[in-house]
């Protein structure tokens, strides 16, 4: 066994690197959630090995979009460093005034969800991506694999192209559109939350695009972390690129930030 | 504390599209992870619908040793075109299964006790568990079976994330009612509620293989906030112990 598939079979909390977990919530939906708790999250981030991750309130997929950012931030400031902030978007009223106080206020990127009806490049959200590129900032979309999502995505990603737009659940459907996106535009990432976990997914992707271009995210806690972690740490890839994906990849778009 | 795994939700086959993943493929995926058992299914449903072939191939393939566990399928021969329902239970037994693997819309017949009522008192008779995968017997479904046949273990695997609030009071309301921990339960926090629920002994490790990666139910179960003792218990315990409880 690998060092980091042993880990996981022992169920030891992995320390010799930060993982950074990109797609993360918080917050009430209509299923059963155990434990709405931020320390709850911040204790089972613990048990993996887990230093940071960067949620958006489920709300993200609602109107109450403000309500939701205000509770990332409060669960900011009670872990500061652990739990970092996606502002959640909707394009009506303008959103821009409220991405630019939530940067202010140190969140990390910007999420947005297209269950709401809207189309990703909605042009109520041009402010706040503007901002998105003016500071460096990740774009958490959530996707499915359509074509009209991918056209959407080509086209911010080269009106923005200082952003790093990472593409939620790659692969859940039209994967080689996962993997040409990816080839195709230099800020386009994939991120690996996905409920199923087909057999060899997560290794086709490392292969496809390349472990420089994917990075993990758990989708906690509308799935379980602990859950999500374990199709990379058991992955038939090498070590070293399991630190890029869990941490090197999210590291270097961090630092990107200005 | 070295955690043994006894996999429940498993199986080998060849998927529409796909290239076969055989009963060696099943054991090598078990050896890299550190699997010791597993409780293996003949899959998927839509390729294997000659129950007799399917079922002989799997005997076959558990018969090379011990790591392999087989719950063949069952149903009722209420067509009167397939063995009499004592007798499919009888052959499970000959061959040493730990479940047997329940079809219905795949195999054409319904939960009415009018159709299976036979096959299921067979099974109750000898306390031979039934793994019901959701997409198969709706969690509606589970509960009418545990509530006709009080005796008879009743597994749930396949189980979707967002069933927690269906599931606990299954499980509490049916003693004889059991659920696997593979693909697709992955709720949050899902197996310390439940444990925390008192439930315990009613939790199987499963995985999902082939169609999922293992690794995550794996890590699912190390990493939950539970005792040693009962990740022990849910990892292959309380599947050993359900198979001790089979009237052979």
């Amino acid at each position: 066994m690998t060092t980091l598939l042993a880990a996981g079979r022992a169920g030891q909390p992995i320390t010799d690197f930060d993982i950074l977990d990109l797609h993360g919530h918080i917050g009430r939906i209509g299923f059963t959630l155990p434990d709405l708790s931020i320390a709850g999250l911040v204790s089972q981030m613990d048990r993996v090995g887990v230093k940071s991750i960067v949620v958006s309130h489920m709300h993200c997929m609602s109107p109450n979009v403000v309500r939701g950012n205000r509770e990332v931030l409060a669960a900011m400031r009670a872990f500061p460093g652990r739990i970092l902030g996606y502002i959640s978007m909707w394009p009506y009223p303008d959103i821009t005034e409220e991405t630019a106080w939530c940067i202010a206020q140190g969140f990390t990127g910007i999420k947005v969800h297209n269950c709401n009806g809207f189309p990703i490049d909605h042009p109520g959200y041009d402010g706040s991506y503007a901002l998105a590129n003016e500071h460096r900032l990740p774009i958490l979309f959530h996707t499915w694999g359509g074509e009209e999502e991918f056209k959407q995505i080509r086209n911010l990603s080269a009106r923005y192209p200082d952003t790093s737009l990472l593409l939620a659940h790659a692969g859940c459907a039209n994967e080689e559109g996962y993997l040409k996106i990816a080839h195709d535009c230099p800020n386009v990432y994939l991120d690996t939350a996905f409920s199923r976990s087909p057999r060899g997914l997560f290794e086709r992707l490392v292969a496809g695009a390349g472990a420089a271009k994917v990075v993990w995210g758990s989708d906690a806690y509308f799935y379980s972390q602990s859950s999500q972690v374990g199709k990379v740490l058991g992955a038939q890839i090498s070590d070293e690129e399991k630190r890029m994906v869990l941490s090197g990849n999210a590291q270097r778009i961090f630092e990107r930030r200005r | 504390m070295s955690i043994t795994l006894f996999d429940i939700q498993t199986g080998f086959g060849q998927a529409p599209g796909q290239e076969a993943v055989t009963a060696d493929d099943l054991r090598a995926e078990m050896h890299r992870l550190d699997i010791a058992r597993a409780l293996a299914c003949v899959t998927p449903e839509n390729m294997e619908f000659d129950v007799p072939f399917a079922n002989d191939m799997l005997f076959k393939a558990c018969h090379a040793d011990s790591t392999l566990v087989p719950c063949p399928i069952v149903m009722p021969n209420s067509g009167q075109d397939y063995l009499p329902e004592e007798a499919q239970v009888e052959e499970a037994m000959r061959h040493g299964a730990g479940a047997v693997f329940i079809r219905p819309a795949a195999d054409y017949w319904i939960l009415a006790e009018w159709v299976c009522d036979r096959l299921f008192n067979a099974l109750e008779a000898r306390c031979l568990p039934v793994l019901c995968l959701e997409r198969m017997v709706s969690l509606e479904q589970v509960g009418g079976l545990a509530r006709r046949y009080p005796r008879l273990p009743l597994i749930v695997a396949e189980s979707s994330y967002r069933q927690q609030r269906i599931l606990l009071p299954l499980l509490e309301t049916f003693p004889n009612v059991c659920l696997s921990t593979g693909n697709n339960y992955i709720v949050y926090q899902g197996i310390e509620q439940l444990v925390g629920r008192g439930l315990t002994e009613r939790l199987l490790f499963g995985t999902g293989f082939p169609v999922s990666d293992p690794m995550g139910a794996i890590t699912q179960l190390m990493y939950a906030e539970i005792t040693e003792e009962q990740r022990q218990m849910i990892g292959a315990g309380n599947m050993q112990r359900m198979m001790e409880g089979i009237q052979r």
